[in-house]
Parts: C-alpha cells; sequence; structure tokens
C-alpha cells in the first residue's frame, strides 16, 4: 500500500508542475481560422 | 467527502496499475493468439514464450501516438522489451521512468528510471496492444535475455533523451536493440527523426537533440510473430486500428502542427477529440478505408475559409 500512496503522489505533484513554454503551447494549438484541426493534402 | 472518494479513488487505481490487483483471464481479452505452432519454454495461457523473445506494444495512450509519429518511417509500436522465463513465469525486462516532482524545465529533466523487470501479466495489463515475436533465425535468444538480465542487475538507467549515440543509458526500444544484437542480431539502423518544425521546437525544450531514433518496428524486420494479444480489439480490429495510425503519419507532414492530433490540459498531453473518434471509428471498417475514414472523420470539421483541406484521394 505504501508503494500505492508513493504513486499517487508522484501522480498528484506532477500532475500540475508541467508550464510549457509559450513557443511549445502554441505548437500544441490548433491551426486555421476558428481554432479548428485540419489535416491538410500531404 | 468528494476528496476523501477521489483520494480512494486514485489510491484504487494505483493498485490496480502497479499490478497488485490484476488477474489475467484469457476469456476477457478479445484477442489473446498464439501464432505459432512451435513449442514454447513455457505455455502462457496458451502461447509459446521463450526467454529472449521481443515484446512490443503499444498502449494508445497519447504519447505512445506521439513515438508512432515521431520518425520519418511509421512503427505501430512504441514500446519494447525482452521477455525471459525464469522459475516458470513470464517477465519482461523494458526500460521504464517516472515522472518525479518538479518546479521547472522539461519533464524529460525530472524522468529517472532504469531497466526494470515485470511480469508479463503486469506489461500486458498496461497496453492496448501487445505482440510477441520471435527473433530471426540464428539469434542466440538465450544470450539476447542474458543481456537483458545483465542490464537489470547493474542498474542501468533509463535515457529520457532519447540518444543512441550514448549506450551508457538505454531508451527502451535502444535496450530492446542492444539485447538482440547480443544474441547475434545486426544492429539496427535508426529512423531519422522528422524535419518537422513544430515537432522540433518541442524536442528541443525536451532536450531531444537525436537526430535518429530506434523504433519498435525497426526491430520486427525478420522477426515472426508469434502472439497477439489485445483486451479491446479483434485481430482484425488491431490491424484497422494500426492502418488507422499509419494514416495520420502519412498526414502529419513537416508542415503539420502538433495541435492538429494534440491538445494541453492539466492531465498533460491529449488527443484531439476528432482524432480520437477517428481511432475508435477505425476499428469498424477495413483497414483499407482508413484513408477514407480520415477524410470523413478529419475534414468533417472543415470551414470554407480555412485553408487545410481534405485530403485528395483522387
Amino acid at each position: 500500500m505504501s508503494r500505492a500512496i508513493l504513486i499517487v503522489f508522484l501522480l498528484a505533484m506532477s500532475s500540475g508542475c508541467i508550464n510549457l513554454p509559450r513557443e511549445v503551447a502554441s505548437e500544441l494549438e490548433p491551426v486555421g481560422h476558428h481554432r479548428q484541426d485540419h489535416f491538410h493534402k500531404p | 467527502m468528494t476528496a476523501v472518494l477521489r483520494a480512494l479513488a486514485l489510491v484504487f487505481a494505483a493498485v490496480w496499475l502497479s499490478g497488485c490487483a490484476t488477474t489475467l483471464i484469457p476469456s476477457a481479452y478479445r484477442t489473446f493468439d498464439a501464432e505459432s505452432a512451435s513449442e514454447g519454454e513455457l505455455d502462457f495461457h496458451g502461447l509459446p514464450l521463450q526467454s529472449g523473445q521481443l515484446v512490443v506494444s503499444d498502449s494508445g495512450d497519447p504519447d505512445s501516438l506521439l513515438m508512432s509519429m515521431l520518425g520519418e518511417e511509421y512503427t505501430s509500436y512504441g514500446h519494447a522489451g525482452i521477455l525471459s522465463i525464469e522459475a516458470g513465469k513470464a517477465y519482461v525486462y523494458e526500460g521504464y521512468a517516472l515522472l518525479w516532482p518538479f518546479l521547472g524545465g522539461p519533464p524529460t529533466d525530472a524522468m529517472h528510471g532504469s531497466i526494470r523487470r515485470v511480469t508479463l501479466q503486469q506489461y500486458i495489463g498496461r497496453q492496448r496492444v501487445t505482440a510477441i515475436f520471435d527473433p530471426a533465425p540464428g539469434v542466440d535468444k538465450a544470450a539476447v535475455a542474458a543481456f537483458a538480465r545483465a542490464r537489470h542487475e547493474d542498474g542501468t538507467e533509463f535515457d529520457p533523451y532519447f540518444d543512441w549515440r550514448d549506450h551508457t543509458r538505454l531508451y527502451c526500444t535502444e535496450f530492446a536493440a542492444l539485447a538482440l544484437h547480443a544474441g547475434g542480431r545486426s544492429l539496427p539502423t535508426p529512423v531519422r527523426v522528422r524535419d518537422n518544425a513544430s515537432l522540433r521546437t518541442a524536442l528541443d525544450w525536451l532536450k531531444v537533440q537525436a537526430p535518429a531514433i530506434v523504433t519498435a518496428g525497426s526491430l520486427t524486420d525478420g522477426a515472426e510473430r508469434v502472439a497477439l494479444i489485445s483486451r479491446r480489439l479483434t485481430a482484425r480490429e488491431v490491424e484497422a486500428y494500426f492502418a488507422a495510425k499509419r494514416e495520420l503519419h502519412r498526414r502529419f507532414t513537416d508542415d503539420q502542427k502538433l495541435g492538429n492530433i494534440w491538445s494541453w490540459s492539466w492531465r498533460g498531453l491529449q488527443l484531439r477529440p476528432q482524432i480520437e473518434a477517428f481511432l475508435e471509428a477505425s476499428s469498424l471498417w477495413p483497414h483499407e478505408t482508413a484513408a477514407e475514414l480520415a477524410d470523413d472523420w478529419l475534414g468533417a470539421f472543415e470551414r470554407p475559409d480555412s485553408r487545410w483541406g481534405k485530403l485528395d484521394t483522387g
């Protein structure tokens, strides 16, 4: 059980800690107008 | 009270994830197929297993899809390990890391792990699809397994930066490649990382500078698949699901943004809803229809003023 608590602790601690730099966050935004996701012709 | 219930749910989930509460029941799997007539060292619920066999898998998670999209060549599987039969029980040795708490910098700096040993049952429980391969004839499987055990025992660290040029730390497929090489298989040619500006921005932040990576797909060349396992998908559905992933890989050309496939939330990397829907729907159709299906699912959100168009299948 102590192992499980450790995992929960790690999950809880790590989940909110990742702040993406602006340039990376920007790449994870969809492309195009109206913030929609599209694939174009390869 | 809600917080207590949530904590209990998390504890239960953690216990389940750690493998303490799982019991493998083959009939609960839609695919639990032995694909070889040869006898193994161990009969694992009907699967003929031997030490030194290669285990590859796809977890179905967003980061697993990222592994499939990373290289210029498509790979269905994102993770790999080496099988070892010990005292009548099947284990998998794998490169694995946990994300430790951190306050700044990229998560790769906070990932710490090693070559660990888990039961095959635990390994399968984490994956959407698992396949087991017999290495090509001539490969000394005992030497493969011995290498895997040795890297576990000497505490070889996990390499979160995926650098094939430095073998002092190993990532999962690098570890499996070197284990197979210890048995006499030639080293695979690493697959070039895609020249995609959006991907490069993220990789630079993660400090992943390797120009090429060893993919799980490059390890299965010349090997014979002896088992296929999936809890949710039939063998045909696995084929269709992989065809859909291949179609995504084909469409993720160098000028695409990561944001067309993934988003970011407090839960970490997530799939965009239509990507998730596309992958879910793919299993309903023959694998040959992946391109057509992609047009239907991924083009459904198209607007006339968008510069992103549907795939020209003509």
